[in-house]
């Protein structure tokens, strides 16, 4: 962190503090003594501490709850002392272990616009530890994807969406089609499909999303599209739009995600567009 | 639920105990420190007389600090040593764990005569301390002060209870949630700073309960004195003894156990009262 390695110092030298899972709030101290407790271990003036520790608490909107002991208060009110905890030393650094995942989802949702906000007005790097791909999604600027302890991609959320590195990246972050085939002749082959693809021959995955691919309604076709001819196995219904289960024949089946549109049967025309089918890493 | 009929009947025999081996012989104490005894007879006169003499004498007030001084020697002996064993086996002890807890179990079953007798042993004139003392040119005859004194009876109940000191406090120690000494450390606080302000208030409850066996259990101790306390280590148990057996003075012995019984009792409701302060969910 700034040019300087974090690691070799003992936890308690570094200038980051940390959220626990399960917040980790010290039992025997009431909600303004568990925030003071970074603010008196490195002996700040006692003058200093009630003032700073008013505005964390007004920071987490707790100002009420300052003389509670941690088992008073509900899990969503522990996640704000935590915080405060934590944010009253000025780190520069801020890390989150799976900070919401012991919250109900409402809380949840709350908890993470009002995080994203509050990182917004204090300014310092969050680091936000997650399983919840939406959760990442929503909240961040950039994920890491981390796989078996190695980064498998560094991107902005939209990048990471639309541009997935690899295989695990494209599956792990939303839902997708993982088409395996090969370039020959510079004409991808993916079992029913074929598109031209200005690549050097081998073989290949693409990723494909559900959303990418489209009903035809009208039988015309442009370029730079692929059309196929499916058979809707499945349809689930999803409210806003409809995951559907098709059969493209060679027993290649796609997930296509298409707007509401009432029962389907039988076979349909689909189309998407050839700079949606993304070539990623095994 | 339960019906009535079941609940009575469940409830009879622990009431049946408590009342005929705990309410009934302290009736029969209390009757008989208000007695007297008069030409070698117990004699069912009531008067406070024994009471008044308990206060008066100063034999009695002597012995009975005395006895608190030792108990209250025992407790911090106790806890020097148990509380860093606790938070070594708690905390660092690592794969050894298991073993070493063992160990400090294991002397639990060794009768306490035998540990007594041991302790006689070693701290005789002719015993295995002052034979190494002499052997190393230390001392040229043998220590006289080892044993009859009151250190060789600290000596000797703080081996005895130490590991009654060291199960509460361990238990205390074992259930500190790990995470908030990392806490503590991710805001700043080095070992020394954690053990103060989150671990010694954490094993607050266990240490009080330690502290309280081990005084509650001194206080009352009689065995140590007889064994290794000689005249000048005497404990308020072994007068009572004395005054049930040789002296024949059952009032006046039942009123000291009254005595004793009120500290003990008042000590009890203390500990547990702190220990509710410093409890924590």
């Amino acid at each position: 962190m700034g040019g300087e390695r974090l690691d070799v110092l003992p936890p308690y030298k570094r200038p980051v503090n940390t959220v626990f899972q399960n917040y980790a709030l010290f039992p025997h101290l009431s909600a303004r003594d568990n925030i003071a407790y970074g603010l008196r271990v490195k002996r700040t003036p006692v003058s200093e501490i009630s003032g700073r520790v008013e505005e964390a608490l007004s920071m987490v909107k707790m100002q009420g709850f300052a003389a509670s002991r941690p088992s008073q208060l509900s899990g969503g009110q522990q996640q704000r002392i935590a915080l405060a905890r934590a944010l009253v030393n000025r780190p520069q650094l801020l890390l989150l272990d799976e900070p919401l995942s012991a919250l109900d989802a409402n809380l949840r949702k709350q908890m993470q616009s009002e995080l994203k906000a509050l990182q917004r007005e204090i300014g310092i790097t969050f680091l936000f530890v997650t399983h919840d791909q939406e959760e990442a999604m929503a909240l961040s600027d950039r994920i890491a994807l981390l796989r078996d302890g190695a980064l498998e991609q560094v991107a902005a959320p939209r990048e990471t969406y639309a541009r997935p590195a690899t295989a695990y990246a494209a599956q792990f972050i939303g839902q997708t089609n993982l088409l395996h085939g090969e370039i020959r002749g510079s004409i991808a082959t993916c079992g029913a499909l074929r598109w031209p693809c200005e690549e050097a021959d081998g073989s290949v995955v693409f990723s494909l999303r559900p959303e990418a691919i489209r009903l035809s309604a009208d039988g015309k076709r442009q370029t730079n599209e692929v059309r196929f001819r499916a058979a809707v196995r499945q349809q689930l219904y999803g409210g806003s739009t409809e995951l559907l289960e098709v059969d493209c024949g060679k027993g290649q089946t796609l997930r296509v995600r298409v707007p509401a549109c009432g029962p389907l049967t039988s076979e349909h025309d689909f189309v998407f567009s050839i700079s949606d089918a993304v070539r990623v890493q095994e | 639920m339960y019906s009535r009929t079941y609940k009575s009947l469940v409830s009879i025999p622990p009431l049946f105990w408590v009342g005929a081996f705990l309410l009934l012989p302290y009736a029969l104490m209390f009757a008989h420190s208000l007695w007297t005894v008069r030409e070698g007879v117990i004699v069912h006169q009531w008067n406070w007389e024994n009471y008044k003499t308990l206060f008066t004498n100063p034999l009695y007030a002597e012995v009975l600090f005395r006895t608190m001084r030792i108990a209250a020697s025992v407790t911090l002996c106790s806890l020097l040593l148990g509380y860093p064993l606790a938070y070594y086996l708690a905390f660092h002890a690592g794969a050894r764990k298991e073993l070493l807890y063992q160990l400090v179990i294991v002397p639990l079953w060794v009768s306490y005569l035998v540990r007594g007798y041991a302790w006689k042993t070693i701290l005789g004139s002719d015993g295995v301390l002052n034979a190494f003392l002499q052997y190393l040119h230390l001392t040229h005859e043998p220590v006289g002060f080892f044993l009859y004194s009151p250190f060789a009876v600290v000596l000797m109940l703080t081996h005895i209870y130490t590991p009654f000191v060291f199960l509460p406090i361990y238990a205390a120690l074992e259930h500190i949630p790990r995470p908030l000494l990392e806490a503590s450390q991710d805001l700043g606080a080095g070992s020394l700073q954690t053990f103060w302000r989150v671990i010694l208030p954490l094993s607050m409850p266990g240490l009080l309960a330690g502290a309280t066996f081990a005084f509650v259990l001194s206080l009352g101790d009689f065995l140590a004195p007889l064994l290794v306390g000689g005249p000048s280590g005497t404990m308020i148990a072994n007068v009572v003894q004395s005054l049930f057996g040789a002296a024949f003075d059952w009032p006046l012995g039942a009123a000291i156990s009254m005595g004793i019984l009120v500290i003990t009792i008042s000590l009890l409701f203390l500990g547990e009262f702190l220990e509710k302060r410093w409890a924590f969910k």
